[in-house]
C-alpha cells in the first residue's frame, strides 16, 4: 500500500469523530520505482494532507520530507522528488494502520490492509 | 494501447474460482470492462495520469483496465480476502501496480473527494436489496470528477432519479446499453448463459470544495 492510499483512509468505527489520520506500524516497508510524473504530483499537492505524509513517511524510515510544505515548494523538482518517493514508491507490506481515537489495529497483509469493522463498531 | 489489446489483456486474467452468490460475483467480461475503460478515456480524460478507484473490485478487471490506461494509482476495494488474493496475482502477471483494500463499501472511512475517478460494477442489488445504489453514493462521495457504473437497464429511472435529487449528480447520463452474460455459475440458474440489459452510466458528482 502507497502512502497516497493512507492518505484517503479513515477509521470509520462508531462513535469516532476523527479517524484520520490512521497511525502506522510498519513492520515490512518495500521500495518499488516508479516513474516521474511532475504534472500528477503538481495536481496532487493540494490534495494532500501534508503532516499526516510526513510522519506516515516517518514511520516507514523515510525522514527526508520538510516538516511543512507550501505550494511554492511545487517548482522545486528537488522537493518534487521527495515527494514522488514518499507518496508513491514506499509501500506497507506489513504491519498495521491504527485508529488514533481508539487505538484499534487495522492489520496489513501482503499489503493490503484489512478495514473492515467487527459488528459492533458499525 | 488499442482497444483490441485491452480487451485481450483482461481476458487473460484470473477470474473467481467459487464465487460467492450472497456477494452476487460475477465477473465483468473483458468485452464490456475494455469498452467501458476505454471510453472513460478517450471520450473523458478520466482515466490517464489520474487516481482511480475501483469499488467492488472483485479479482481486479476494471482497476487493472485502468492501470493499462496509464492511470497514475489504482485503488480495489473488495469486501472478500480470496477475490483480493487474485487481483494481486493477475496485478503480478500484468506486471502493474495497484493498491488493494479489504472493506465494506458501506462503512469505509475515507478523507473527501480525493480520488479523481470511480469505475465499478456494483452488485445488483439482488441479494442485498439496495446495494447497487449504496456503492452509488459512496462513490459520487469520494470522486472528484466521474463515477462510471453498470446498472440493470430495468432500473434506469430510478438510478437516475436517485442520483440526481438523492445524490447531488450534477449529471447522470447513459453511455451506452450493454448485454451482460451472466453464465451459469450458481445452482439456482436454471439455464446455461442469461443476458442481462445494463446500462453503462457516468456520473459527475457535486463538488464540494
Amino acid at each position: 500500500m502507497r502512502l497516497l492510499t493512507h492518505n484517503m483512509l479513515s477509521c470509520n468505527i462508531k462513535g469516532v469523530t476523527n479517524g484520520f489520520p490512521l497511525r502506522i506500524e510498519a513492520e515490512k516497508v518495500v521500495e518499488k520505482q516508479v516513474d516521474f510524473n511532475a504534472d500528477f504530483l503538481k495536481n496532487m499537492f493540494p490534495k494532500i494532507e501534508w503532516k499526516a505524509l510526513v510522519a506516515a513517511a516517518k514511520s516507514m524510515g523515510y525522514t527526508d520530507l520538510p516538516d511543512q510544505a507550501e505550494s511554492s515548494m511545487i517548482d522545486s523538482e528537488e522537493f518534487l522528488k521527495k515527494f514522488h518517493h514518499a507518496l508513491l514508491q514506499l509501500h506497507l507490506e506489513e504491519g498495521a494502520l491504527i485508529c488514533p481515537e481508539t487505538g484499534r489495529r487495522f492489520p496489513v497483509n501482503k499489503g493490503i490492509p484489512n478495514m473492515l469493522l467487527h459488528e459492533d463498531e458499525v | 494501447m488499442k482497444l483490441k489489446q485491452l480487451e485481450s489483456l483482461l481476458g487473460g486474467l484470473q477470474q473467481f474460482p467459487n464465487p460467492k452468490m450472497e456477494l452476487e460475483q460475477y465477473p465483468t467480461g473483458p468485452h464490456i470492462a475494455s469498452r467501458m475503460l476505454y471510453t472513460a478515456e478517450n471520450s473523458f480524460g478520466d482515466v490517464s495520469g489520474k487516481v482511480v478507484a475501483d469499488f467492488g473490485c472483485g479479482c481486479g478487471t476494471l482497476g487493472l483496465a485502468a492501470a493499462l490506461l496509464d492511470a497514475e494509482h489504482v485503488i480495489g476495494l473488495d469486501i472478500d480476502s480470496q477475490s483480493l488474493e487474485i487481483a494481486s496475482l493477475n496485478a503480478e502477471d500484468l506486471e502493474l501496480d495497484i493498491d488493494l483494500v479489504q472493506c465494506d463499501i458501506r462503512n469505509l472511512g475515507w478523507r473527501g473527494q480525493t480520488v479523481n475517478t470511480v469505475v465499478m460494477n456494483p452488485p445488483f442489488g439482488t441479494r442485498k436489496k439496495g446495494a447497487d445504489m449504496d456503492f452509488l453514493f459512496v462513490a459520487l462521495k469520494i470522486a472528484s470528477q466521474a463515477v462510471y457504473s453498470l446498472h440493470k437497464t430495468t432500473t434506469r429511472d430510478h438510478v437516475k432519479r436517485i442520483a440526481s435529487r438523492d445524490f447531488s449528480a450534477s449529471s447522470a447520463e447513459v453511455l451506452c446499453e450493454l448485454r451482460f452474460d451472466v453464465p451459469q455459475l450458481y445452482k439456482f440458474h436454471k439455464k446455461r448463459e442469461v443476458d442481462i440489459a445494463v446500462d453503462l452510466w457516468r456520473f459527475v458528482p457535486q463538488r464540494n470544495h
